[in-house]
């Protein structure tokens, strides 16, 4: 099968006041269809902005230097904003780690959920509004018409989350990005949303490209992991093969440190 | 919500009490009876005189007896009479309102209709040149005082081009005019009143809604909004506008009393017979009911204002409720 998404040679910059800082350098990636790959790393090793980089939704000051980013054939980066919106958050759709920061707090949650659907599928409001509630059923919210109407700092963070997916997953996307989804969540939430996002991938088929820091997530869902230092990938391997036999000293304090947590 | 409103609204008498009590002692405080300043115009006023009109306008009993006698007629609504003039103060200070009110309330719509969409474009391209020739101009413009600005305009607009009147409010044969035209010629004297009025205020709101808007497009949700597809204009005036502009709400709220205070100096200079001409002439001839019901008039109204603004903040943003 050949792959959904190759990302190669990436390199993006930072151009503050006075000093350009480099944040990804060299990055590379790879994603079949139907798989789920993990990049991990340390906090600030570029795996967030690598992942920005895909739908060129970066910050302002944050430039793309060189790279190929190529999703089933295109070209990202040759593509301009209009080809861009229609490729965001139909075919990739993203998850972030806070979802009551990341949702609009002036907007209920049925509001944002509709938006996309409206966007991308032309659908009236009522299909819309039936779609929404079967989304949020999807993803186990049993009381969805009350979630519908609630306002993000009314959920609870698993709940938030929940209906992020649902809003991710609306118009059925080929890749779906989640950063770090479960990080600001409790342990017991971390691993409803984990198995929920693995039922859904097997039921509506998409790629899942799942950042994290954590390899104990790593490892229980991927089936490829990349791992990132420094704004460089510093080693890919099968998700098994990587555990066994770390060959890049970073890789090797992450794997300690998972180890470490783990005897405790 | 209703115990909440009842709460506000009697909080409002303690502090009414203490803003006269205060106002009242100023004013009595301050040097010149108004019947020391009626005799010093006419040598004819003997001291006889003079003491007996004291008696009549009360004013030869204490000041505490004074202030008692004045608030329980305002608990019966009832503001008093003039010393100028001797018409009731209430209909002396409600046939200024409409003026006052016409040039503020156009001149706000004004600034809101062109503070938002400048203060929008200036923070979506912060830092471009555009940002940078706009902010000069809205200091400029937030530092010249209206009246400096308000006689350069005056200089240019009607007596170089002649192209307005100068000051007033009506020509000389407004009374013959017909209807139609009677509106026109009001508009034509009020034009540069509002246009100065509104050149002032714009500035500030505009560095406002700027900064707000720079913050909010900072925000993760602007991530989330652009992740969806949705384009530049949908991520910036659906997501980001909407969370910046929520404080403009309070802003417009805290306006309430100034939209009916007027500006002594503003309208002075164009000579209009508003709210801020009467304040001054009722002060400079210590025309004590005048001045005690406008303190009355300002204080019930940016207290109004305030609960306005905050019950209108609870229901724009989702996330304030009151309580019981």
């Amino acid at each position: 099968m050949g792959n959904l998404l190759e990302i190669k040679n990436l390199k993006v910059e930072f151009h503050l006041d006075e000093r350009v800082i480099t944040a990804v350098d060299g990055a590379y990636l790879n994603i079949k269809e139907n798989e789920v790959v993990v990049l991990a790393g340390e906090s600030g090793s570029g795996k967030t902005i690598t992942a920005l980089s895909i739908c060129k939704i970066l910050p302002r000051n944050a430039h793309i230097v060189w790279g190929v980013i190529n999703l089933a054939g295109r070209e990202m980066l040759c593509l301009n904003e209009n080809e861009l919106i229609k490729i965001r958050g139909k075919d990739i759709a993203y998850i972030f780690q806070e979802p009551v920061s990341f949702l609009n707090p002036v907007y209920t949650i049925g509001e944002q959920i509709i938006e996309v659907i409206k966007l991308h599928q032309g659908k009236n409001k009522k299909e819309a509004y039936e779609e929404t509630i079967d989304l949020l059923k999807k993803v186990r919210i049993w009381e969805a018409k009350r979630v519908f109407q609630s306002y993000p700092h009314q959920l609870s963070g698993g709940l938030n989350q929940r209906a992020f997916i649902a809003m991710s997953l609306a118009c059925n996307p080929k890749l779906l990005i989640a950063d770090e989804p479960t990080t600001s969540l409790d342990v017991t939430i971390e691993k409803e949303i984990l198995d929920l996002l693995l039922e859904l991938k097997n039921k509506l088929k998409f790629s899942l490209l799942f950042i994290t820091h954590n390899l104990s997530i790593a490892q229980k869902i991927a089936d490829r992991i990349f791992i990132m230092y420094k704004g460089r990938v510093v080693e890919e391997a099968d998700s098994q093969e990587l555990f066994k036999s770390a060959k890049h000293f970073h890789t090797q304090e992450l794997l300690s440190a998972y180890e470490r947590i783990g005897r405790i | 919500m209703l115990s909440y409103l009842i709460r506000r609204l009697l909080g409002i008498i303690p502090l009414l009490l203490g803003i006269t009590i205060i106002s009242f002692a100023i004013i009595h405080l301050a040097p010149g009876k108004p019947t020391q300043i009626e005799q010093a115009f006419n040598p004819k006023v003997s001291q006889e005189v003079r003491l007996r009109l004291e008696k009549l306008y009360g004013l030869d009993k204490p000041l505490h007896i004074q202030y008692i006698n004045w608030l329980v007629k305002l608990g019966k609504f009832d503001f008093g009479r003039s010393f100028i003039d001797e018409r009731p103060v209430a209909e002396k200070i409600l046939e200024r309102i409409p003026i006052t009110l016409t040039i503020n309330i156009f001149s706000l719509i004004l600034v809101l209709l062109i503070a938002i969409p400048l203060g929008v474009k200036t923070a979506v391209k912060a830092g471009s040149a555009f940002d940078h020739a706009l902010t000069i101009l809205v200091f400029l413009l937030f530092a010249a005082p209206t009246f400096w600005l308000a006689l350069l305009l005056m200089q240019l607009l009607s007596i170089q081009l002649g192209w307005l009147p100068i000051s007033g409010l009506k020509s000389l044969d407004f009374e013959y005019f017909s209807f139609g035209k009677k509106i026109l010629d009001l508009a034509h004297h009020l034009f540069l009143p509002i246009l100065v009025s509104t050149l002032g205020g714009f500035a500030g709101l505009t560095r406002y809604i700027r900064s707000n808007m720079i913050d909010a497009l900072k925000q993760p949700y602007i991530y989330t909004a652009r992740a969806k597809g949705l384009s530049q204009e949908k991520v910036i005036y659906k997501h980001a506008l909407r969370n910046a502009i929520l404080p403009v709400v309070t802003i417009i709220g805290l306006s309430i009393p100034g939209l009916l205070g007027g500006s002594v100096i503003f309208e002075s200079i164009f000579a209009i017979p508003g709210i801020g001409r009467l304040f001054y002439e009722a002060v400079m001839s210590r025309d004590y009911p005048l001045i005690m019901a406008e303190v009355v008039l300002g204080g019930v109204l940016t207290m109004l204002g305030n609960l306005i603004a905050d019950i209108a903040y609870g229901y724009v943003d989702p996330r304030i409720k009151y309580k019981r």
